[in-house]
């Protein structure tokens, strides 16, 4: 047994750290390590920054313009960008839709969307959720009716994060609403945002952001080149989609940066730096847990139920380190202020405005991608035979 | 990166595994408590005939110079048997200190009947021990609490000032009152007035407890890991075949939501002690010390979790003496506590700066 990177993989790393660190525009990265949520350009700007380096997309194989990275190249790599901290390329682009059309589109579809989707010149939305599908989200009512070479598409899709910055979103739809079982009757559909019938809606969350959306769509025409996959078997494709999204990593590197914060704020205080050091010692732990993971990952590329775990716990200490933050913050972290409040880009002080917003909307990474009460089931069921 | 196991691993586990499956149920283990000594003087024998007794300790001092995942495999398996014998004082913690600060000499002379099995030697962890010169040779006054196998061990290894000092448990000015623990095992509390100490019997210092005391934690995370999976496994077992209500415990979905959150709790501690093993190699003590720290913050915390929710899930018949989930629920609370429970590792971990930062990652360019 042996838990050391590869001398290849260490001087990757530090490639990468160099990447960043002379790439990454100061401003993005002082809204990064503040906390803030970077503007649309600024997301834009650095994905083809990533892009024209050929990292923008780490889990595509090099056949489809990936960098075809090893499991351990692509987990250095995202924890590079969590520590330093800098964005992670659009996960609806590069971790969801890309790797979709990889494996189940058609080869013009591959023509058509995987350079843009790479470089963000399309921006994609996930139009899943609905509000009366979430969790379950099979139960989705959204219908799309053939029409010659058109689906017309009627339903109410909700959540839909960042989908005002987006230009296209993937939906999943049912196209038949007399199958015996409703997972047999979806389907995968890309839809251009500018179609005529389709609103967008903003929803503001607890933290006074916008960054989801409600998406209404009125009798959208879309072409049916435009179907991933066959018809009414959206749900595989959806499962191959989720698995992905479920076998990421535990995104230690920013709980790094939280305990970075935390110790900055804490000025010695003793009882502070304690709780620091308890939440440190299990983020250790996981970093041991995500390797072995990993490591499985090498030897076979099934989806491991055992991710669940990495994101189960991996969240428990990203939460934990946002609540500890807010605690050492004080109460002038209750001072309502948005990210477009002046930014100071020298090292002087901690700007604490976003902390009690972020300690807020981060309750919802236990809710989405797989909520913590999901990902119990699946262990339960996968891993104890319960 | 390389975590699986290799073939002489896997088959050192076959072989302790079977042993303990074999040799250390629940009825077997009382008729080994029951022994003057609190253990099995057979068993022990057993232990030493297949290696085990031997295994850390280098080849030029006599050993089979196995590693840190050997020794894993090996505590891993004693804490799924709950296995009382004096492993963990003889052979991991006075055979560290003694191979970490004995001449070759001393290490000749003390280190082949501890190998055998013939002699039980014990480490003082925490003491209140002074030494003071006398002529050529040492005086030793003071008191020690909780000395892991102090009671049945003739080598006592035991720190004093800069450095360790190893005296037999027959000399003069030494009083010794052992007793058996809760979860399995037994220790002394020792007072110790104008014991002397010849020259000779002064080991170095450098650190050799600290370094013990780590390999301790070590053997007591792979002993956590056997013992955590095994309560798991009889608790998962319980909700499988326990009916109430006309069905399976098992299908409430809080139990199920429990169960799950205690594996995690064991994938972590599989993790810690992985690290443990490995850790053992590190060269740098800062990243030692601070890596030490937190496998045992883990271990304690993951093991109370464990072992609070599987008494928790077996119902009444959790708390009785009879069923065997009582006994891992007192050995993974007698482990968090031994060797520098949670809290104490949590403040010396902070003491040590943790891990990250709090400077930046780096600086932008
Ligand atoms: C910030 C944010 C961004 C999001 N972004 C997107 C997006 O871009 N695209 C998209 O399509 N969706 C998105 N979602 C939606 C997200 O996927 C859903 O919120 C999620 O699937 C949960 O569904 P729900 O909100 O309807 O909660 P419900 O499913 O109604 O759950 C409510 C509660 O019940 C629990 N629960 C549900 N079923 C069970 C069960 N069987 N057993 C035990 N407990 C159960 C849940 O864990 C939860 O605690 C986003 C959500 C948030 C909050």
């Amino acid at each position: 047994m042996d838990l050391r990177f590869t001398a290849e993989e260490e001087a990757f790393r530090q490639d990468v750290r160099a990447f960043i660190r002379d790439n990454l525009d100061p401003v993005t990265h002082r809204k990064m390590v503040e906390g803030r949520i970077p503007d649309r350009e600024e997301i834009v700007a650095w994905q083809r920054t990533l892009n024209s380096r050929g990292w923008a997309t780490p889990s595509w194989p090099k056949s489809h313009g990936g960098p075809g990275f090893t499991p351990v190249e692509r987990y250095i790599f995202l924890d590079e960008l969590h520590q330093a901290p800098a964005p992670e390329p659009v996960s609806f682009n590069v971790s969801m839709l890309g790797p979709v059309v990889i494996q189940y589109g058609t080869p013009a579809q591959q023509e058509r969307f995987l350079a843009p989707t790479a470089n963000l010149d399309i921006w994609w939305a996930q139009g899943f959720s609905e509000p009366g599908a979430g969790s379950d989200l099979a139960a989705l009512r959204t219908s799309a009716r053939r029409e010659g070479d058109h689906y017309v598409v009627s339903g109410h899709k909700i959540w839909q994060g960042m989908a005002h910055h987006a230009d296209w979103m993937f939906t999943l739809v049912r196209t038949d609403p007399q199958a015996p079982k409703k997972q047999m009757g979806i389907s995968f559909l890309l839809i251009d945002l500018r179609l005529p019938g389709v609103t967008i809606r903003p929803i503001i969350t607890l933290d006074e952001r916008h960054e989801v959306n409600e998406v209404f769509l009125d009798e959208v025409r879309v072409p049916v080149d435009c179907l991933i996959g066959e018809e009414n078997k959206g749900w595989d494709v959806t499962k191959f989609l989720l698995s992905n999204e479920r076998t990421g990593i535990a995104r230690i590197g920013m709980t790094k940066h939280l305990i970075r914060r935390i110790k900055r704020l804490a000025k010695g205080d003793k009882s502070v730096l304690a709780k620091t050091a308890a939440l440190e010692a299990e983020l250790k732990i996981l970093e041991i847990t995500q390797l072995r993971i990993l490591d499985g990952q090498r030897r076979s590329t099934a989806a491991d139920p055992r991710s669940s775990i990495l994101k189960l716990k991996g969240v428990e200490l990203r939460q934990a380190a946002s609540e500890l933050l807010l605690s050492v913050a004080g109460p002038s972290a209750l001072e309502v202020q948005h990210d477009d409040a002046p930014l100071s880009l020298d090292d002087a002080g901690e700007w604490i405005g976003s902390v009690m917003p972020n300690y807020g909307i981060l309750r919802a990474a236990s809710i989405f991608g797989g909520s913590s009460e999901v990902q119990k089931g699946i262990l339960a069921k996968t891993q104890l035979g319960l | 990166m390389d975590l699986e196991l290799s073939d002489d691993q896997r088959m050192l586990k076959d072989s302790v595994d079977r042993l303990i499956a074999e040799q250390y149920d629940l009825d077997q283990r009382r008729g080994y408590m029951i022994q003057p000594d609190g253990w099995s003087a057979e068993m022990w024998k057993s232990f030493a005939e297949l290696g085990l007794t031997m295994l850390p300790f280098s080849e030029e001092q006599g050993g089979l110079g196995l590693g840190g995942v050997e020794t894993m495999i090996v505590a891993e398996a004693f804490g799924r048997g709950l296995v009382v014998e004096p492993y963990l004082p003889s052979i991991v913690l006075a055979g560290t200190a003694i191979s970490e600060a004995g001449t070759p000499d001393q290490q000749a002379g003390l280190l082949p009947g501890i190998m055998t099995g013939e002699t039980i030697a014990s480490l003082v962890t925490d003491s209140a021990i002074t030494a003071r010169r006398d002529g050529g040779d040492w005086v030793l006054d003071g008191t020690a609490k909780v000395v892991l196998g102090g009671d049945c061990a003739s080598l006592l290894v035991v720190p004093a000032g800069e450095d360790l000092f190893v005296v037999t448990s027959d000399v003069a000015g030494l009083e010794c009152r052992g007793y058996r623990l809760h979860g399995g095992g037994t220790a002394a509390d020792l007072a110790m007035n104008g014991v002397k100490v010849p020259e000779k019997s002064r080991l170095g210092g450098n650190g050799a407890g600290a370094r013990a005391v780590e390999a301790g934690i070590a053997w007591l995370a792979g002993e956590a890991l056997g013992a955590m999976q095994a309560a798991l496994d009889l608790t998962v077992d319980y909700l499988k075949t326990r009916e109430q209500f006309g069905k399976p415990i098992g299908v409430n979905q809080s139990l199920q939501h429990r169960a799950a959150e205690m594996l995690v709790e064991v994938e972590q501690a599989r993790s810690a002690a992985m690290y443990a093993a490995l850790l053992a190699d590190e060269q740098d003590e800062h990243v030692r010390a601070a890596g030490y720290a937190a496998i045992k913050v883990v271990i304690g915390k993951a093991g109370r979790f464990i072992a609070q929710y599987a008494v928790q899930l077996h119902g009444g018949i959790g708390v009785s003496e009879e069923h065997l989930v009582s006994h891992y629920f007192r050995r993974l609370t007698a482990i968090g506590i031994l060797l520098g429970d949670t809290e104490s590792q949590i403040a010396r971990l902070a003491k040590l700066g943790g891990f990250t930062g709090p400077e930046p990652h780096f600086a932008a360019a």
